[in-house]
C-alpha cells in the first residue's frame, strides 16, 4: 500500500541520527521554556527561529521546532498542575483539577494523565494528518484564485474573531500586519513600497524579526517592567502513576478530548488554546458528577490536555496540505520551510514526500520522547524555575541578536528588533492581541496576489467571486464567522 | 487604566497609522480594479485600518 510505503519513507528519514538528536533536543528545550513563565510556545519558536536556519535542512529544521512547539505545551503544563502557573495559554485549563489534584497529594498522577493522553492525541493525531492531509492536498486542483483569496480571507477574518478582546481591534491588528508585511518591493511592478530609501528594506522585513521583537523580546520587556513574584517552590511530586480509578476515569475524555481537539486544530484561527478550553467544557457538561470539576477530577485534566495535544498536531494539516497557515505559529513554521528553500503549497507532499513524511513520523517520535523521557525527568526541568532572571534574560536577548544577525546579514535587522518588541509591549499592555498581526503579515502579500489575479479573471467585476461555488462557500462561512463573533461579543458584554 | 481608555488609546494609534499608510500609498500608482498598480491594495488595506480605528474610538465614546 502506498501509504505503508510512505510511512517507512518518513520513518527512515525521522529516524536519521541528526533527526532524532534534533527532535530530542527541540522536544527538551521546549519543555524546558514551556516551564519558564512568561515565555509561551510562540514566543519560544519565534526566538529560537534563526536557530533552525542553521540546520541547512528543512526536515531537519521543522523537526525542530515542531518538537519545540509540542514541548513548549508539554513543560507549560507541567507547571500548570505543579504550581497553578499555566505555561501557556493551552495549559490553563489544566491547572484548574490539575493544580487542585497536586492539593491533594495526586501531582504524579496527574502529570502522568497529561502525558498518556497527550501521547494518545499525537498518536491519533499523526494518522489523522495523513488521512486528511494527502487528499486535501489534492482536492486543491479546484483551487482557483477566487478560492485561494476567499480562503486567505477566511483566515484572517477567523485568526481575527478567535483572538481575546475586541473584535475590532484584532481587525485592525490584521489590517496593520498586512500593511507591515507589504513594506519592501511589489512584486508585480518590481516598485518599491513604504521603503524611505532604506536599502535594506528592500526585501521587506523579514518575518523572524517581527516574531522575534513582538513575541520574544516583548515579554522579556513585560516581564522586567512588572516584574510578577517569585515562583513558590512546587511540592515534591508523588508517584508517577495514576491509580486504578483515576485511570477509569480518564480513558473517555482522552478519547474525546483527541476528538474535539484534531477537529478544532484544523480549522483556521482555532488550534490548540480553544481545543483545550472546548475539551473541559464538554467533560464538565457531559460528566455524572460535574461537582468534582474544580476539586481535582481526572478527567480535568485529561479532556483539555489530549485536546491541546491533537489540536496542535492537526494545525499542521492546512500548511502542509494547502501552504496556508492557519495559525500565528503555523506562520512560523511556513516561514521555516521558505527560509529553507521550499515553497509550500498542495505540491509540497507530492514533490517533497520526505518532508512531509518525515515530519509526521517524527512527530510520532516527539511524543514518544516526552512520556518517556520527561516524564521522570519533571523534577529536574522544575529546577529551572530557580535560574535568575537576571542570568536568563541576557541570555535569551544574545540569542535574539545573534539570530536577527544571521536572518538579516546587517544591522538593521537587529536594530529594528526594539521598535517591534516595544510595539508588542505596548499592544500588550492595552490588551490588543498580537495574533491578527503576524498572521496579517503573512497572509497578505499572498492574499494582495490572489485578489490580484482573481480581479484579472474577472476584468475588474466583483461577480467574479460569485461564480464558483466553493468561494462563495468560503465567503458565507466567513460572513458566519463574524456574525458569530459579533453575537458573542454582544452577549458577554450583557452578561 | 479601564478598557475603554485603552481602546481609546488603540483606536489612535490606528487611525493615525492608518492616515499615514493612506498618505504613502496614494503616492503609488493605483490603477484600476482590473489592473492594480502598487498602490490599489494598500490604499485599500490602510482605509480599512482607518475605518477601524474610528469604529474603535466611536465605541469607546
Amino acid at each position: 500500500m502506498e501509504v505503508f510505503d510512505n510511512l517507512m519513507l518518513g520513518l527512515a528519514t525521522a529516524a536519521s541520527p541528526i533527526n532524532l538528536v534534533v527532535c530530542l533536543a527541540g522536544v527538551m528545550l521546549g519543555t524546558l521554556i514551556g516551564i519558564l513563565p512568561g515565555l509561551g510556545t510562540l514566543a519560544a519558536i519565534s526566538i529560537l527561529l534563526p536557530m533552525s536556519m542553521m540546520f541547512g535542512d528543512p526536515i531537519t529544521a521543522l523537526i525542530f521546532m515542531s518538537g519545540l512547539f509540542y514541548g513548549t505545551q508539554y513543560g507549560g503544563s507541567t507547571t500548570a498542575i505543579l504550581m497553578n502557573m499555566p505555561g501557556e495559554a493551552t495549559s490553563v485549563v489544566t491547572a484548574i483539577d490539575g493544580y487542585q489534584m497536586t492539593r491533594k497529594g495526586r501531582s504524579g498522577a496527574a502529570l502522568a494523565i497529561a502525558a498518556w493522553s497527550s501521547f494518545f492525541a499525537g498518536t491519533v493525531a499523526t494518522f489523522l494528518i495523513v488521512l486528511v492531509g494527502v487528499p486535501l492536498s489534492e482536492m486543491v486542483f479546484w483551487f482557483g484564485p477566487t478560492e485561494y483569496t476567499a480562503l486567505m480571507l477566511l483566515a484572517l477574518v477567523a485568526c481575527a474573531s478567535l483572538s481575546p478582546g475586541s473584535l475590532i481591534a484584532a481587525m485592525a491588528m490584521t489590517c496593520l500586519g498586512i500593511l507591515l508585511g507589504l513594506i519592501g518591493t511589489d512584486t508585480n511592478s518590481g516598485l518599491e513600497r513604504f521603503v524611505f530609501d532604506i536599502p535594506e528594506l528592500v526585501d521587506g522585513i523579514s518575518f523572524g524579526i517581527i516574531a522575534m521583537g513582538m513575541f520574544g523580546l516583548s515579554e522579556l520587556l513585560h516581564s522586567w517592567l512588572h516584574p510578577t513574584a517569585r515562583p513558590p517552590r512546587p511540592p515534591p511530586i508523588g508517584e508517577l502513576y495514576p491509580d486504578r480509578a483515576e485511570t477509569k476515569k480518564s480513558i473517555m475524555p482522552t478519547v474525546r478530548g483527541t476528538t474535539i481537539g484534531s477537529i478544532l486544530g484544523m480549522l483556521p484561527g482555532g488550534g490548540a488554546v480553544m481545543a483545550s478550553f472546548a475539551g473541559y467544557a464538554v467533560e464538565k457538561k457531559i460528566s455524572k458528577d460535574p461537582g468534582r470539576f474544580g476539586q481535582g477530577a481526572p478527567e480535568g485534566v485529561a479532556g483539555p490536555e489530549s485536546a491541546n495535544n491533537a489540536g496542535a498536531q492537526t494545525s499542521f494539516i492546512p500548511l502542509l496540505s494547502l501552504g496556508l497557515p492557519f495559525t500565528p505559529i503555523m506562520s512560523i513554521m511556513m516561514s521555516v520551510m521558505i527560509f529553507n528553500g521550499i515553497q509550500p503549497g498542495p505540491q509540497v507532499i507530492e514533490s517533497n514526500p520526505a518532508l512531509f513524511w518525515g515530519l509526521v513520523v517524527s512527530m510520532w517520535i516527539g511524543n514518544l520522547m516526552l512520556l518517556i523521557l520527561n516524564l521522570p525527568l519533571i523534577g529536574i526541568w522544575v529546577k529551572i524555575l530557580e535560574v535568575p532572571r537576571r542570568i536568563l534574560y541576557p541570555i535569551i536577548i544574545s540569542i535574539c541578536v545573534l539570530g536577527a544577525y544571521y536572518i538579516t546579514y546587517n544591522w538593521v535587522g537587529v536594530l529594528l528588533l526594539i521598535p517591534f518588541a516595544v510595539l508588542g509591549y505596548v499592544f500588550k499592555l492595552l490588551d490588543c492581541s498580537l495574533a491578527p498581526l503576524a498572521m496579517g503579515f503573512v497572509i497578505g502579500k499572498m492574499f494582495e496576489e490572489y485578489f490580484r489575479r482573481s480581479m484579472l479573471i474577472g476584468a475588474g467585476e466583483w461577480t467574479v467571486f460569485l461564480e464558483r461555488p466553493i468561494t462563495v462557500a468560503l465567503f458565507v462561512s466567513t460572513a458566519v464567522i463574524i456574525a458569530a463573533a459579533v453575537i458573542w461579543q454582544r452577549r458577554s458584554r450583557t452578561t | 487604566m479601564n478598557q475603554k481608555q485603552k481602546n481609546k488609546i488603540l483606536g489612535v494609534i490606528f487611525v493615525i497609522t492608518g492616515l499615514i499608510f493612506c498618505v504613502l500609498s496614494v503616492q503609488l500608482r493605483l490603477g484600476e480594479l482590473a489592473d492594480m498598480g502598487p498602490g490599489f491594495f494598500p490604499l485599500t488595506v490602510s482605509v480599512c485600518l482607518l475605518m477601524l480605528g474610528i469604529a474603535l474610538l466611536i465605541r469607546a465614546r
